[in-house]
């Protein structure tokens, strides 16, 4: 950074001074959080997942959809979608706490009981997606990187809208079991078919270079290992700390204080924050010897939270930009193949290892959600990919286009899949 | 040079394009993810350190703040000019958050408050606030002149040196759950001690200007008029917002809902009130006697409020303590205006709730020890400040005189306000070790 910023950064604090960015901030918060409530009420009495409420509000408040109302100037829509912009590290710490609730869910005992079977179905159901989406594109004619590229991103799946779903329906069983770790090893093999796939992509776009090792072998797998090396040593620590306190104010601020100094430090380190909060949520489980005493205090915090976050994955949907007819079939396929895939793949990876039939029919369906992971990768092809300009922006569209449905669909999915197996508690 | 100037000239669509661009380029979201993480990890040493020394966590959480502050961290050696710059820029960027608390705050003292309170007290209290805001404002007016400062200075200082900033005080009470007289009256007095500082500050703000100026005049219904019209829009949309959400929060059994309830309750009633230009302290205030006396049944909701805010109150604090500046900390009259205005205050404070408490026939303890729990001074006080500033735009001098003297002083009665609230609660026998855990 040199000194154009710094003149620049003191101008701009001024600036947001001047317009009273705190005030605006606040009112779209206020606003926000009332429509949450609404949506809440009402999810609650239709009977559906509250995510989808959520996500649903986030869509209708983009600034695609909104921009559409003739009372708003234009002025005020541009205020608006920056400072839901300006929100951005929201979702990064809910995502963080997301994260933390996954690794707290696997444990070693169930791990030891299923885990041949949790390995079958993750392998399964990302190579599954990965290439039948790969396939499906080079079926349509499109060009091989790009192919290539949407594949790996499809084998990501979002844990987020999962856990909430499973969370709010207090599931338990093995099917919820093996979801969560499912869905949460996922990223970490989603995140080593991209970083695999992506130089090959970006050699085969530009038509030059070479393929090393390093780039695709070791750089994943120090990501990997690292996140939760790191992770582990923290958690250890952290509930270390925990445990030998009685007091409620240590303990939380314990808590966000792990959490959130994970995340920065794996942003720091080029480690994944999402592995890294996973594996301090794994040492709390495990390597405790008393209970942590933090559900409770989770819950609580994390409920706004989360509301937040599905609203803002909601905003970055852009609903109208779904003009082309090539657009929709590319777009289409691209979904439909991961669904196909996701789900094949599971049903197969659970049926080779012999997991019970509840598992292997309903599986596949947990799997759906793609957003914050995908959105990742395909910021990582916006930066890799800049002499690409438009490939970037067709990935982004593709992703916020099947967001939009999978976001919807997923949780219902999830929904009726643990409702079938008898998992619902509540 | 910088793509600021240039964005100025231009359309502010434009501005906010580039800017929102210019943020995901320079991960912000992640700075402010980082420095969070920082302040939650020097919030959590400061407490364990606080509680091994037994001062209350807030005076840890304000001084943590000011060691924070972005004059001290300049002059950490080996950080660049450009990441201090971008340190205060992000610090800046959590400007919300105060806000945010201080509804969570003022809620608090809201709830605290009943009508039985009121009326067996009520006359009590009510002779306290008067006394305590005017002993201030005419201490600090005084002592200001004495010390050969113009009287439209001296208008100003003793007007701010009224109001008394609820936020710290609060904590400290919940932290040693204390129970009893000086208690309820202390929580009732700052409370409505808003009311009173910004009625006296609306009177005698136009005065000053008067006086500086030396020309124009002052209309009594707009100077008198605004004050009450804020004072009791905030009352009545508080009343209305508390009394509808607390019927909604009865009806509910999911955690969910009821929690989702709370939190649009407080920031919406906030919100509401920054856009009406009420004053949102009052409004949640409201909001929480509301809480507190319209409902028929317990609501439950305490074991929320407290994991919700602890968080929420140490970045608070945190930040309150940030506000400092020590800019003008070393020329010889700043500093003489200092210890004037924060000495005359407190005996100000002291004195008048002393007098107060004396007329209205309180009890011993409280006219000894109210006084105490007086000091604390910020949100309110640096509000009015900007007020200052805004209004004698014509002569920045007299404005940032004023802003820095709060600025100064408001952090450091944080830090000994507290203390002193704990020696008067713990002297007049009011704290109550938690059974379950203590906190």
């Amino acid at each position: 950074m040199n000194l154009e910023a710094v003149t620049t950064l003191n101008d701009l604090q001024q600036w947001f001074l001047l317009n009273q960015v705190s005030n605006k901030e606040l009112y779209v918060i206020g606003i926000f959080i009332v429509l949450i409530l609404t949506v809440a009420v009402i999810s609650k009495k239709l009977g559906i997942p509250t995510v989808v409420g959520y996500v649903f509000l986030g869509i209708l408040a983009s600034d695609s959809v909104l921009g559409f109302l003739p009372v708003l100037s234009t002025a005020t829509k541009d205020w608006y979608s920056f400072l839901v912009e300006s929100f951005g590290y929201v979702s990064n710490l809910a995502l963080a706490f997301i994260a933390l609730t996954i690794g707290t869910e696997l444990s070693i005992s169930i791990l030891k009981t299923l885990g041949k079977k949790i390995i079958f179905i993750v392998v399964f159901e990302s190579i599954g997606a990965f290439a039948l989406v790969t396939g499906a594109l080079l079926a349509l004619g499109k060009p091989f990187y790009l192919a290539l590229l949407l594949g790996a991103i499809s084998s990501a799946t979002a844990p987020a809208a999962t856990v909430m779903v499973l969370q709010e329906y207090q599931a338990e069983g093995d099917l919820t079991s093996t979801l969560l770790a499912v869905v949460g090893i996922d990223d970490a093999l989603a995140l080593t078919i991209f970083s695999f796939a992506e130089p090959i992509a970006l050699i085969k776009a530009k038509g030059s270079g070479e393929l090393s090792l390093v780039t695709v072998i070791v750089h994943p797998l120090i990501e990997v290992l690292g996140s939760v090396f790191v992770g582990l040593i923290i958690g250890y620590f952290s509930q270390l700390f925990i445990t030998s306190v009685e007091d409620k104010t240590k303990r939380i601020l314990a808590l966000v204080a792990t959490v959130l100094g994970c995340s920065s430090l794996a942003v720091y380190a080029n480690l994944s924050p999402l592995l890294t909060n996973m594996a301090v949520g794994f040492a709390y489980t495990n390597f405790s010897k008393k209970n942590l005493g933090i559900s409770e205090d989770m819950e609580v915090m994390t409920i706004p939270l989360y509301a937040m976050f599905f609203v803002l994955a909601g905003t970055k949907i852009k609903i109208m930009q779904i003009t082309s007819l090539g657009f929709v079939v590319l777009a289409l396929v691209y979904t439909v193949a991961r669904i196909v895939g996701k789900v094949g793949g599971a049903s197969l990876g659970a049926s080779l290892a012999k997991a019970e039939g509840k598992i292997r029919k309903y599986i596949g369906l947990g799997l759906l959600s793609q957003v914050g992971v995908a959105i990742a990768l395909a910021y990582t092809v916006q930066r890799d990919f800049a002499q690409f300009p438009e490939l970037s922006v067709l990935i982004f569209n593709i992703l916020l286009f099947t967001t939009a449905i999978t976001e919807v669909v997923g949780p219902l999915a999830t929904k009726y899949a643990v409702s079938k197996a008898n998992e619902i508690k509540k | 040079m910088g793509f600021l100037e240039e964005l100025i000239a231009l359309e502010e669509v434009i501005q906010l394009e580039v800017i929102e661009e210019w943020f995901m380029v320079n991960e912000v979201g992640n700075q402010i993810i980082s420095l969070v993480a920082v302040f939650f990890l020097l919030a959590l040493l400061v407490v364990l350190v606080a509680k091994n020394f037994k001062v209350p966590i807030v005076v840890g959480y304000v001084f943590l703040g000011i060691l924070l502050s972005v004059d001290l961290v300049k002059l950490i050696p080996f950080l660049t000019k450009a990441q201090t710059e971008w340190y205060s820029f992000v610090i800046e960027s959590l400007d919300y958050v105060p806000q945010v608390a201080l509804g969570f705050i003022a809620f608090t003292i809201g709830s605290e408050l009943s009508v039985e309170l009121f009326k067996k007290l009520g006359k009590k209290i009510g002779f306290i606030v008067i006394f305590e805001a005017i002993g201030a404002f005419l201490l600090v007016t005084f002592a200001v002149l004495a010390i050969g400062k113009p009287l439209y200075l001296a208008l100003l200082l003793g007007a701010i040196a009224s109001a008394t900033a609820p936020a710290a005080t609060v904590m400290v009470l919940r932290e040693y759950n204390a129970k009893g007289t000086l208690t309820s009256m202390v929580l009732a007095v700052v409370g409505i001690d808003d009311a009173i500082s910004l009625v006296i500050f609306s009177l005698v703000e136009p005065v000053a200007l008067l006086l500086y100026s030396g020309s124009g005049k002052i209309s009594f219904t707009n100077t008198l008029g605004v004050p009450i019209i804020e004072i009791f829009g905030s009352i009545a949309i508080g009343l209305i917002v508390g009394y509808l959400s607390q019927k909604f929060i009865i009806s509910r059994e999911d955690n969910t809902v009821k929690i989702l309830t709370i939190f649009t309750t407080i920031l919406g009633s906030s919100a509401l009130a920054i856009n009406f230009h009420l004053s949102p302290l009052i409004t949640n205030m409201a909001v929480g006697f509301a809480y507190r006396n319209f409902a028929t049944r317990n609501l439950g909701i305490e074991e929320y409020m407290e994991t919700l805010t602890t968080p929420l109150y140490a970045i608070f604090f945190i930040l309150a303590g940030t506000e400092i500046r020590f800019g003008d900390m070393f020329t010889h009259s700043f500093i003489i205006i200092v210890i004037v205005y924060t000495l005359a205050r407190m005996a100000g404070k002291m004195g008048g709730a002393f007098l107060g408490g004396w007329i209205g026939q309180a009890p011993e303890k409280v006219r000894k020890y109210l006084g105490l729990c007086l000091f604390p001074q910020s949100g309110v006080a640096i509000a009015l400040a900007y007020t200052v500033q805004k209004d004698f735009a014509s002569n920045p001098e007299v404005g940032l005189l004023v802003f820095n003297t709060l600025l100064f002083t408001a952090a450091l009665t944080e830090v000994f306000g507290p203390l002193a609230t704990k020696y008067a609660i713990t002297q007049a026998g009011e704290t109550n070790p938690k059974q379950r855990n203590e906190v």
